[in-house]
């Protein structure tokens, strides 16, 4: 379910046009490096949960909300009375836009793609 | 164990004075807390760096055991409230972007230019700038600067000993916009090698210049120029990974000697004729303080540069990727500005990382997630033109450095503790030079420009500065003309902390000539 749900979620963030959306570019991967190495593994699931259960409240998982019901969603609980909640969404975008436009090296934006959609561009 | 000198940082000012005591015969011996780098033990990693640090920044000091505070609160080196500056050989030499600035005559009388607004220390440095010219003239050439004419404000110098250079796609809009204007404009002078000089190549260009270390060696800091002649003549020992825990005094105010923990964590006593500080205005405030040396105003004045910042959008897209990417300047505005306590510098920037666009560049218009997001990124990246600049700095005495004795680093040292703001008069210094950042970007096409207005703030960073101030009276200055500190015969500064003001510029060629002064002086008399 979390991978599941933080996908939908990324991928709200960052979406696919004609470049790809967060997941797609490697952004998974980063966030799941940097949870690691900052000790946010329960920073993640308690946000996720509480994403989940208010999605429910609605009648649907997260998931299966309509990309429109999940950005209304979000925008939501980004002004939620729960700081906690609060803060949780500022990190994950965050670090979603972290994964997406950092090096390669960190696990996102995968072979550059990224930066081949910005134009910058690595010679030396 | 016994030397001629003991030079305490290999930094900027660490480097050269060791250097120039080592070249003059003496026995010096250089410590330094961090390790010799290279371009491959500093990672390219856009969230590990000397310009975002977000999760490190890819030299020392290490993320623990490294601790400082601010307001009470405790930091790790890699936040911003920590005030970091690169602990390694060379210090931010190796990482920096090498902007090559002298300051301007006027910056070392702003007491006497502006009178003193109320509640700040502001004051003339006890030295002009003519006194500081050969030095910064040897600087230039030792350490090796490339660069153009000087601007019209400036005065005449003898040419840096490499041409500019070239200038970017982004630098010819805006000296399109400047001759508009009628401003008058200058290539920035970079410590980079524009040709190859002293058996190292020219500058390849690459986009990672500021926040790294360079790929073939062409940036040039202490770390490949000074420090590497000091060991060549024989007579300096270079001790890495060390950390000075106190100066030690002798009865009638003369030093003796310093202690410090050697790589193994093993506490060492070493005695020498002289004693050098040169550990940057943050840590040598604290060693003075943890050593009871320099009286109550050591760690008062800390300093640094508010940057006053202007973005804005151009039709086109108009980013070339031709590093470092500073390549136009305009003095027009460090001084004689109607109403404004000093000013500064504007320049355009050093390649932007698109993960530093979109932290520090979007609008309040547009949102921080979502397709539109993404799409600005998409559209504006390219085309993106800034104009920025260091703001001359209002100090304020209560804004300094203390040590918290209960919080100790990894040797037991207690911690270096940072209060207070700089003086608020700096913030209107800030929005005049923010507006001419502006105007500059609108007179070279720009269309969509914005700034973030200034709030108050302790402002020290890497070009921290003031914490010793250079003065001649010993109950109003920490050190005397010579970088001497007051009382103590044998002791002297070597890195930002005697600045006094910190000028509109970057300030590491100031740090450097001041160094070359220093040991000269120090030489001269023993």
């Amino acid at each position: 379910m979390q991978t599941q749900i933080l996908r939908a979620i990324i991928d709200r963030i960052i979406p696919a046009d004609d470049f790809p959306s967060a997941s797609e570019a490697g952004v998974l991967d980063f966030l799941q490096r940097i949870i690691a190495l900052e000790s946010l593994q329960e920073t993640y699931d308690d946000g996720l949960v509480a994403i989940e259960l208010e999605a429910q409240k609605s009648g649907k998982a997260f998931c299966d909300l309509s990309p429109t019901g999940q950005d209304h969603l979000l925008h939501e609980l980004e002004k939620s009375d729960d700081p906690k909640i609060r803060r949780f969404i500022e990190v994950l975008v965050r670090q979603t836009v972290e994964g997406y436009y950092s090096d390669p090296g960190n696990g996102g934006n995968r072979e550059g793609i990224a930066w081949d959609m910005v134009g910058f561009r690595v010679t030396v | 164990m016994k030397f001629d000198a003991i030079v305490i940082g290999a930094g900027a000012g660490g480097g050269i004075a060791a250097c120039t005591l080592a070249e003059a015969g003496k026995s010096v011996l250089l410590l330094e807390r961090g390790r010799w780098l290279t371009f491959d033990d500093v990672p390219r990693d856009h969230l590990r760096n000397h310009r975002l640090s977000q999760y490190g920044h890819g030299t020392g000091p290490d993320l623990n055991g490294n601790p400082r505070l601010l307001d009470g609160w405790q930091y790790r080196p890699n936040q911003p409230n920590y005030n970091n500056n690169a602990s390694c050989v060379g210090s931010g030499t190796l990482v920096y972007g090498g902007q090559a600035w002298r300051f301007h005559p006027l910056d070392f009388l702003m007491a006497s230019t502006y009178g003193i607004p109320e509640g700040s220390s502001l004051s003339d440095w006890p030295i002009s700038y003519e006194d500081l010219a050969p030095y910064y003239e040897k600087a230039e050439w030792e350490i090796g600067v490339s660069g153009s004419a000087p601007a019209p404000q400036m005065p005449e110098r003898k040419e840096y000993p490499m041409g500019p250079l070239p200038r970017t796609l982004k630098g010819k809009l805006l000296e399109e916009g400047s001759k508009k204007l009628g401003w008058a404009t200058q290539t920035p002078p970079l410590l980079i090698n524009s040709s190859a000089r002293n058996g190292r190549p020219a500058c390849l260009a690459c986009q990672h210049c500021v926040g790294f270390a360079c790929p073939n060696n062409s940036k040039n800091g202490t770390q490949n120029t000074v420090i590497p002649r000091a060991l060549a003549s024989g007579n300096c020992t270079l001790e890495t990974e060390t950390m000075v825990s106190k100066i030690v005094k002798t009865a009638g105010g003369r030093v003796c000697g310093v202690k410090y923990f050697n790589r193994d964590g093993i506490e060492q006593y070493v005695e020498a004729d002289i004693v050098i500080v040169a550990c940057g205005a943050i840590e040598t405030a604290r060693l003075l303080i943890n050593s009871k040396i320099g009286g109550p105003l050591v760690g008062a004045n800390l300093q640094g540069h508010y940057y006053a910042v202007g973005a804005g959008v151009m039709p086109e897209p108009i980013w070339d990727g031709v590093g470092p990417g500073v390549s136009i300047s305009t003095l027009e505005f460090n001084h004689g500005n109607e109403g404004i306590v000093g000013g500064g510098m504007l320049a355009d920037d050093f390649i932007t990382m698109p993960i530093v666009y979109a932290k520090w560049f979007r609008p309040k218009t547009v949102p921080s997630w979502g397709i539109e997001h993404k799409q600005w990124m998409r559209e504006t990246y390219p085309r993106f033109l800034q104009v920025m600049g260091p703001v001359h700095e209002i100090p304020n005495e209560d804004c300094r450095v203390n040590v918290a004795k209960p919080i100790k680093d990894k040797w037991g040292i207690p911690v270096a503790s940072l209060t207070g703001t700089t003086h608020p008069e700096t913030l209107r210094t800030t929005r005049f030079m923010i507006e001419r950042a502006k105007e500059w970007l609108a007179a070279s096409g720009a269309r969509t420009i914005y700034s973030n207005d200034p709030e108050l703030h302790l402002s020290a960073g890497q070009h921290q500065a003031g914490t010793c101030r250079m003065g001649m009276d010993p109950t109003k200055s920490v050190v005397d003309d010579r970088c001497r500190v007051h009382g103590h015969d044998n002791l002297f500064i070597a890195d930002s902390s005697v600045h006094v003001t910190n000028g509109g510029f970057n300030p590491v060629l100031t740090v450097m000539a001041l160094a070359y002064r220093t040991s000269e002086k120090a030489l001269a008399t023993w």
